[in-house]
Order: structure tokens, then sequence, then C-alpha cells
């Protein structure tokens, strides 16, 4: 069966759903896979459908609620020790992703599960701030040279820094791809735009149409997909949101020229209309299309995003899907460094998955 | 000797008690902490709970309440703050 | 109908082709195995469990498979899967139906938040349920086996499921798993007790499982009050000392042996409150189970008085 219930239910999100016992199986399933349980519940609460779900499958949605609610106060409360572990540090703390959409109250910070807290800081002061984090906690687990090497040379991020009681993880970066990368981009110019939200002006979050050119620029070069299309439900979100705002779409059209990532968002924005039917306002559609890669390009990354954005479950898998998901591991590395370093890198990293090191004895 | 810098409870907090025979259960919401407190660091969360407080106030009242010394009431003070402070519940403030 | 009633043959088709669909206590389960040692185990064990009608939803889909690849005809593995993700490493083959079981604890450990699930053993006399949290290798489950053949109900062996609205207790009742001499102790305690076949070098040792005693799963519905909070400790030789335990010290225990209670915030705090305010806290040394038997025996008589 390759039913894509989940997608169903935000292409249609104003349709109750009324699904079969097995549906609702299949769709819980898809709904795990996704990182999207809590989102589903959520979705369910705020329609006032979730009472009229029978047992069998509310059950599962409200234990789902139950995670999501608490994972939102346990990221409350590491963001709060973040901010006082930088409180003698006077730079600027920008925070990324679920964290961001969190604590600036947005959408799609409903029902969401998060994992690490992604923060960014200029790049000339990442070293104090990961001196600053080491003093409160957090310290560094990597202990292979060459894969320190390749995130402090290459990456726009160091190694994840975990925090030694809590168990949490931060990712430190300093711009929003890495240097390497065809869709490289300055973090200097994305900090002349960061918004507050704190009195004291010490954590910010991205501009609004930074925020959702980070979305679309992650999506499409990131290797992981397995939240592909919860991120595009983010993106959804994000651009529904701030297309309320007068200019918002001027803005991101300019911004994307700006900053050379309009093939990212011409991506994002064609599978966002094909899942969600949701497009910019009809006006735009010439600057749409302008956005575009050419022909070839751009029909085989749609197929192959199309297949690979999907939950990663047996329900909606084909005979393609993994073919899809191994070449777009492939390309979103070739994107991030240029091949010659791409592949010594690519084939470590598989040899290393066959003789892990042993520890020290 | 004990300064007049004030402590306070971390503006996160959200505390929920639970008692028994004087052995108590406190339980932070926010970050999802549960400790057990022996009656004198149950009187000093809940203490610092109510408002920000400096050390002197806090040893005075513990005097007053718990029965116990001055000066043993001081020692202890210092002690409990530190613990407070270390596992996230208590700051100095600052403000 | 039960598991009983249908005949070996169509059970081991159901679970080579659209799987076996069990209820085991508020939980449905799809079970999917080609493997005949997971066939052979739930035969022996789960005769008397209710099959899912056909419509009906079912909670969890665990599957033990043989694996893809070369492997299936070399190594002779067992995996689990779950929502098409294999969830541990490939065990041996011979170690499928303890796997079986594993993982159907998995599948409620980590997903079922409607319950508060502690990682200890319930049991139950005259409505109310003696609650032991132990770490492995404390002599839990032996004393969980011994006690429910001497008077007491099983509720479960591995997984206390306390309800987050009145913090009453739902019977779990699966098979209870013994470990290396327990097997050899249970069968002398309990006549004509029914193991699985003992599965030989798991990480655990040497592994058997307990059938549950029919009457119990008659009463499987049956919810119990918490009233007593054993900590139970296996001491060759000793004597049984049965001391009374702190409750707030209980408390902080009973969260670290719990799967949820960190997901579960503040209603975890709150049900677990209730749970110890209804309960005295005891910590239990002994060698003999018939001591524990007299032990146990005891509580009950203390509390009618």
């Amino acid at each position: 069966m390759n039913w894509d219930l989940i997608a169903h239910i935000w292409a249609n999100p104003d349709q109750q759903p009324k699904f079969s016992a097995r549906d609702w199986e299949v769709l819980l399933g898809q709904a795990r896979r996704g990182r999207l349980l809590g989102r589903l519940a959520s979705h369910m609460l705020d329609m006032r459908w979730l009472q009229s779900v029978p047992d069998g499958p509310r059950a599962h949605l409200e234990g789902g609620l139950r995670l999501s609610d608490r994972q939102q106060h346990e990221v409350r409360w590491e963001i709060d020790c973040i901010r006082r572990s930088l409180i003698g540090i006077d730079v600027p703390v920008v925070l990324l992703k679920g964290a961001a959409y969190l604590m600036a109250d947005l959408p799609a910070a409903r029902g969401r599960l998060f994992a690490d807290i992604d923060l960014m800081v200029p790049v000339a002061n990442v070293e104090r701030v990961e001196g600053a984090l080491f003093a409160a906690g957090w310290i560094c687990d990597e202990r292979d040279h060459y894969n320190q090497r390749y995130y402090r040379q290459w990456m726009h991020e160091i190694p994840p820094l975990r925090h030694v009681q809590r168990n949490t993880y931060i990712d430190l970066h300093h711009t929003i791809t890495p240097p390497t990368s065809r869709f490289a981009v300055d973090g200097a110019r994305l900090l002349r735009q960061i918004v507050p939200i704190d009195g004291e002006k010490k954590i910010f979050v991205l501009a609004p149409v930074d925020m959702v050119l980070h979305s679309a620029v992650h999506l499409f070069t990131e290797g992981e997909f397995s939240a592909g299309f919860r991120d595009l439900l983010d993106l959804k979100d994000l651009l529904e949101h701030y297309s309320k705002q007068s200019n918002f779409w001027q803005s991101l059209f300019e911004r994307s020229d700006d900053l050379g990532l309009q093939i990212p968002l011409f991506h994002a924005l064609f599978h966002i209309q094909r899942l969600f039917g949701y497009a910019p306002p009809v006006q735009w559609s010439d600057q749409v299309r302008q956005l575009a890669p050419p022909a070839p390009a751009r029909l085989m990354m749609g197929w192959l995003l199309g297949l690979a954005l999907r939950p990663d479950h047996p329900s909606c898998n084909t005979r393609w899907t993994a073919l899809a998901r191994r070449l777009l591991y492939v390309r979103s590395h070739a994107l991030r460094m240029p091949l010659y370093l791409a592949i010594p890198h690519l084939l470590r990293k598989s040899w290393m998955r066959h003789f892990p090191e042993k520890k020290n004895e | 000797m004990l300064t007049r810098v004030k402590y306070q409870l971390r503006p996160a907090v959200r505390m929920h008690w639970a008692s028994w025979n004087d052995e108590y259960v406190v339980f932070d919401e926010t970050s999802g902490q549960t400790h057990q407190l022996d009656a004198v660091r149950a009187f000093v969360l809940d203490f610092l709970g109510e408002s920000p407080s400096d050390l002197f106030n806090i040893a005075a009242e513990l005097t007053k309440s718990l029965a116990i010394s001055s000066s043993y009431a001081s020692e202890l003070i210092a002690l409990i703050i530190q613990e407070f402070q270390t596992i996230g519940l208590v700051e100095a403030d600052n403000s | 109908m039960i598991l009983g009633q249908q005949s070996p043959d169509a059970v081991r088709l159901k679970l080579k082709s659209n799987g076996l669909r069990l209820q085991i206590g508020p939980f449905s389960f799809r079970l999917i195995s080609s493997i005949e040692a997971v066939a052979d185990g739930l035969l022996t064990l789960y005769h008397d469990y209710p099959l899912v009608p056909e419509e009906e939803f079912i909670d969890y889909t665990v599957t033990i498979s043989r694996g893809s690849g070369l492997h299936r005809w070399t190594r002779r593995q067992a995996i689990f899967e779950f929502d098409g993700n294999a969830i541990f490493v490939p065990l041996p083959e011979s170690h499928a139906f303890p796997l079986l079981e594993w993982s159907m604890n998995w599948c409620v450990s980590m997903h079922a938040h409607h319950y508060l699930i502690l990682h200890s053993a319930v049991i139950e006399r005259e409505g109310c349920a003696v609650i032991m949290p132990a770490p492995p290798g404390s002599g839990k489950s032996t004393l969980c086996a011994g006690l429910v053949h001497r008077g007491w109900r099983l509720l479960s062996d591995e997984l206390a499921l306390i309800s987050l609205t009145d913090s009453s207790i739902t019977p779990f009742g699966r098979p209870i798993s013994l470990k290396n001499q327990s097997i050899d102790i249970i069968r002398d305690f309990v006549p004509g007790a029914v193991f699985s076949r003992v599965v030989h070098d798991t990480s655990k040792g040497s592994i058997g499982l307990l059938k549950v005693p029919k009457e119990h799963l008659g009463r499987i519905r049956e919810t119990a009050k918490p009233r007593w909070i054993v900590f139970p400790k296996y001491v060759a030789g000793s004597p049984p000392q049965l001391t009374p335990r702190s409750k707030a010290n209980s408390m902080l225990e009973l969260g670290r042996n719990s799967f949820n209670y960190m997901v579960l915030g503040r209603t975890g705090f709150e049900v677990l409150t209730q749970v110890i305010d209804a309960s005295e806290c005891y910590d239990f040394q002994y060698s003999q189970l018939d001591d524990a038997t007299a032990a146990f025996d005891n509580l009950v008589l203390r509390r009618s008085m």
C-alpha cells in the first residue's frame, strides 16, 4: 500500500479525517517516522476533532501531545541555561530552526519534537562562545581529529556540544550553509538583520525572510531527509505566518537574489505548492518562475525530491525511494563541498562504519 | 561573613511540592528536575520562592522558625545556597 | 475467541502472512514472524489470550524478521522491526521468542504515555497492589513468579501501568521472564509450571518465560489500587526482613525506575505523589520463597486489622 495519508492531512487541513482503523494505524506510523505525531495531535486538537477520534488511535495522539508539551518546557530551560552561560560575553546569540520557532512563538513550534539546539554567532566569536559553553558544562565529544578538522575547517558549524549532566546538545554555527557550498552565505550579512526576542537583546532570531531562506536551503542541502516532510511543513507555516506582513514577498525575492539562494527557494515553493496547495499570491508568479534552474535539472530534482520528501515509512516507500535518497545524499555533499573534497570524505565516513575505533583500555 | 547579595529562584522555575513526615520532594516543571529535600533545605527553597532574600535574612528566619543556633544557620545557609545554585534552581539577583 | 481455539497451523499461517492479532492487557498487538521459535512460544504461553477482531484498531505491530540480504541464509538472525525500522541489533535466531517479549515491552514503554509506566513487578490481592521495583539481579521476577502461585494475582512482572486519572494500576498480564537458577527454583516451587523453551547464552544468561495462570487472565480488566511498595533484595541465606522505608526516597527511586516519568512532567509528579500517598513503603530482604510468601501474607493481614 502506498498511501500518503500524512500528506493528505495537510493538503486538506480543513477536512476532518474519516479513517478506518487500519488507516489510523498507517497514519500514526507515518507520523512517528516523520516526527510529526505531536504536530498531528495538535492539529486535531486545534480543529476540535481530537475528542471524536476513536479511543484506540486517540490514546496514541494524546501520548504524542504529552511528549511534545514536555519538550517545550525543556527547550525553554535549555535556552535559559545557554543565556546564563553567555552573560559575560558581549556577543549576539541567534537561535535557528526549532528553538527559534519556539522562542518567537511561531506556529511551527506547535506540537514540535525537538532535537539539538542550533545557535549562530559571529565567526570571530566561535571560540570564545565555545569556551563559555564549556565552562557551563557543554563539552565536545568528538575525539576523531579528522572529524574535528572537517567541521572546523570546512563546515559552518563545530562538532556538537553535549551537556555533561543533561545530555542535551548544542550545534554552534557561524552561518547557515557550509563555506564550501555552492550556496555559501556570509554569516555577517544575516547578523545585520537579526531580531531580538528578549528585553536584554541577548538572544535573537533571524529576520523573517532569512528564516524562510534558511529553512529552504537547509532542506535541499542537508543529507538527511527523514524529517524532510516536517521541514516542508515548517516552511509552509513560516510563509503563511509572515506573508501577512506587508512587503514580505517582495523582500523575500529580493533577499534570495541578494544571498544567491534562488534555486533552493524555487524548489521549496514548488514542493509546498505540490503537497499543500499553498502558493505565493498570483502577482508573484513571474518572480517565482525566474528563480528556476534550467529545465532538465529542475525536472530531475523535482522527481528526486518528490520521492525523498515523504515520511520514511514502508507505506510511503517505493522501489525508487531508497535510490532517490542515496542520490540526494551524494548530491548534498557535492553541494556542501567541492567534489575533490567530498569523495575522500565520504569514503572515509563509510570506512569508519566498518571499523569503529577501539576504545583505549 | 555573609554578604548582602540577594538570592532568588531562577525566574524560569515552576515548583511543585510533596511531603511526608518532614521529608520533602520538590519538582520543577520547567527543567523536569525532582529532588528530595530535608526540612531545612525545603524551608530555604520555599522561603526564596516567596521573595528574593539575602543570606543574613534567610539565616535569621531559619534561626527563628527551626530553633537552630544563628552561627550554625549561617554556615548551613551558605552551603545550601551553593547546592541550589549548582543544580540550577537558585541564582544571585544581579539587578 | 482465544488463541487456543485456533489450530496451531492456523496460528502459524497468520504469523507468516498478515499477522496474529492478540489482545494483551489494555494493548492490541499484531505479531508478524516467519521464525518457528516465535510461533512455538506463542502457542505454549498465549493459549488464553483473546484474539482481536479484524476491523479493530491495533496499537503496535511487531515484526520479528530474519533480516534481508545474505544474512537471511548464512547467519540466521532475528531482528525486531517497528514502523519499518530495525530497533535493536540483530540477535541469533534461537533468541527470537525472548526478543518478541522484549520488543513488546519496548513498544509499550516507549509509546504508552497515557500511563505512568514503572519498571517494576506488580501483584494484587483483595483489590490492593504491591509494586516491586528492582534493578536486574534483585530477584524481583522470581519473587513475583512465586507469589503469583501463592494467592496473589499477577498484574505485570516488568511494567506497572499507572492510570493518570486515578492512579489505579492496569494489568498487563504477560508471561513472567525468569533467568538462570530462577527457572529451576520456580519449577520446584510450582509443580506443573509451564515454561517456553529455555534459551541459553542471551546477554542476560539463560531465559525461560513462565505461563500466566489462566484465572488471572480471566480478570485482566480488573484494576487495583496501589497499597504497598516493596523493594526486594535476594541475599543468599538471609532470613526475611521487612523494614519500613522513607516515602520521599521511595518516590525518587520509583521515578528513577520509571520509563516515562520524565516525559509526563507535572502529571507524572502528581500521579507518583498519589501512589506514594496511598502506599506503605518497605525494603525486603529474603532468601526463601516460603519466607516471602509468609511476609507478604502478613502485609495483607495487618491491613485488615
